[in-house]
């Protein structure tokens, strides 16, 4: 018996979720109208879960709304009607354009919505088979699962796993993952794969033997257990070894050493719907220690303490913030 | 079903789209589709059915191409495109086909209006003046902009 997926959204939930995000943007918003809105979130779980889909898909419309990208976005979703106003680029210019220094573009087959499993922004969940197969799901990461008696298929669409795979004594099934940038088999095995979007998938071996092959050279590495490697748009990188143990974020953690303060707060950001930005000047401090992941007021009172920093919160009408880091010297926003 | 099929789909596809390799890439994501399924499918016309999947591959390919088009010619008028990395405009053109994909079937008045209200942060009346339309108007047309584009499974399921 497999974890279920989850219902859609009914109907009438999802209207209601609209009609109140119109609300809370119109400049007419009050105190009363947010309460009245946290109060319709609290009703019942679906109501949160029509709204965390809502900021779900905002934060990918957020990635096209820096203020020199928006008028870019709108010329290409909404194009100029008149052809005579349009320029027609030259072919070669526009491969060249558009795939940068590798040639390889694989694209998602289908929607990432319509997936069988997606956690939340800062949601972690186990998934597991009767078969003994076990998925560890990290933050806002999204698969497709197909397991049954004689099949085991999965797809990673988004994000980050941990997949514990045994092998049945009599009847063995052959486990794959698809992701894509490469597909892994193996009959029983711990490893984790990450996916960063539009840019490379990495996999770890923690138990076993994992073969990866990389879709765009066809090349299969056999990575044993405390063996890594990433795939990227033009192949897979030789193996390296790293420390064979199931990563932090499982019980909870992140654990740096010596991370660079920018990269820090970008993988605490996968946790978290607020936007976390820390200002250039202070991007390269470093960073150590084991913090709990789902704790940011815990976190950022740590880096206060250890770090020249402070921190500005500011929070827009509906409803999300941004955190950003600044040098305690830095001139106060006014 | 894959061995059987897959042949007879890869020459459909190369006899639509005159290209032998563009028609390999293709059947596979066909089957790439119907592989991950949960549901088993039991098709009484396999090949009918396998089509109806290859329609929707050809028209989501032929969707991103448009998209693409349109990308280039709004950096080639942009001066901000010019200080983006090469990485950067890729990121950007796959976060606009999957906000492209979202807003499908939209008529474009409503596409405006949203995208007017999400990206740009502009308030309903700003946009109104903007489309020459009223507020309420500009409150239809995002409602159901968004309707669709945050819950495109509802709107499937019903």
């Amino acid at each position: 018996m497999s974890a279920p997926a989850l219902p859609p959204i009914p109907v009438p939930v999802a209207h209601q979720a609209v009609a109140w995000m119109l609300d809370l943007q119109s400049d007419t918003a009050t105190d009363a109208l947010r309460r009245d809105w946290q109060h319709w979130l609290n009703q019942h779980p679906d109501h949160a879960r029509a709204w965390q889909r809502i900021e779900s898909v905002n934060r990918t419309l957020q990635r096209a709304a820096m203020p020199a990208q928006t008028a870019i976005a709108h010329a290409t979703l909404t194009p100029p009607r008149s052809p005579r106003r349009r320029q027609i680029i030259q072919a070669t210019a526009a491969l060249a354009l558009l795939t940068g220094a590798a040639g390889a573009r694989h694209y998602l087959p289908w929607p990432v919505w319509l997936a069988d499993y997606r956690t939340a922004v800062g949601e972690r969940r186990r998934l597991a088979w009767a078969d003994g197969t076990t998925v560890d799901m990290n933050t806002d990461s999204v698969l497709n699962v197909n397991i049954g008696p004689h099949i085991r298929r999965l797809q990673l669409l988004a994000g980050e796993i941990l997949v514990t795979a045994t092998a049945h004594p009599t009847h063995p099934v052959a486990l794959q993952l698809d992701t894509p940038h490469g597909t892994l088999h193996t009959d029983a095995a711990q490893f984790a794969v990450r996916h960063w979007p539009h840019h490379r998938t990495d996999v770890q071996v923690v138990a076993a033997h994992v073969a990866v092959t990389s879709h765009a050279t066809g090349a299969t590495t056999t990575l044993g257990a405390g063996q890594q490697l990433q795939l990227w748009a033009d192949g897979a990188t030789a193996p390296v070894p790293f420390e064979a143990i199931a990563p932090a974020w499982i019980d909870g953690f992140l654990i740096a050493q010596g991370m660079r303060l920018d990269d820090f707060l970008a993988e605490l950001a996968r946790h978290h719907r607020q936007t976390l930005a820390c200002d250039p000047a202070i991007a390269n401090l470093r960073v150590s220690g084991v913090y709990p992941l789902n704790d940011l007021g815990r976190i950022l009172d740590t880096l206060r303490i250890a770090l020249p920093i402070r921190v500005e919160t500011l929070t827009r009408p509906w409803g999300t913030a941004t955190v950003r880091l600044r040098a305690t010297d830095a001139p106060v926003a006014i | 079903m894959y061995g059987e099929h897959h042949g007879w789909l890869r020459a459909w596809l190369r006899r639509k789209l005159g290209d032998s390799h563009l028609a390999a890439d293709l059947a596979h994501d066909t089957f790439m589709r119907l592989l991950c399924r949960q549901d088993v499918v039991a098709a009484h016309e396999p090949r009918a059915f396998l089509l109806t999947v290859a329609q929707r591959v050809l028209s989501n390919r032929h969707r991103r191409q448009k998209l693409e088009q349109a990308y280039l010619e709004a950096l080639a008028r942009q001066p901000e495109a010019h200080v983006m990395s090469a990485e950067d405009r890729a990121i950007l053109l796959e976060t606009l086909a999957q906000i492209d994909q979202l807003l499908d079937g939209l008529p474009r008045v409503a596409k405006r209006a949203f995208l007017l209200s999400q990206l740009d942060g502009l308030t309903h009346a700003d946009i109104a003046v903007q489309l020459g339309v009223s507020v309420s108007s500009v409150k239809r047309h995002i409602a159901r902009a968004a309707y669709q584009c945050y819950f495109a499974d509802v709107v499937a399921s019903h």
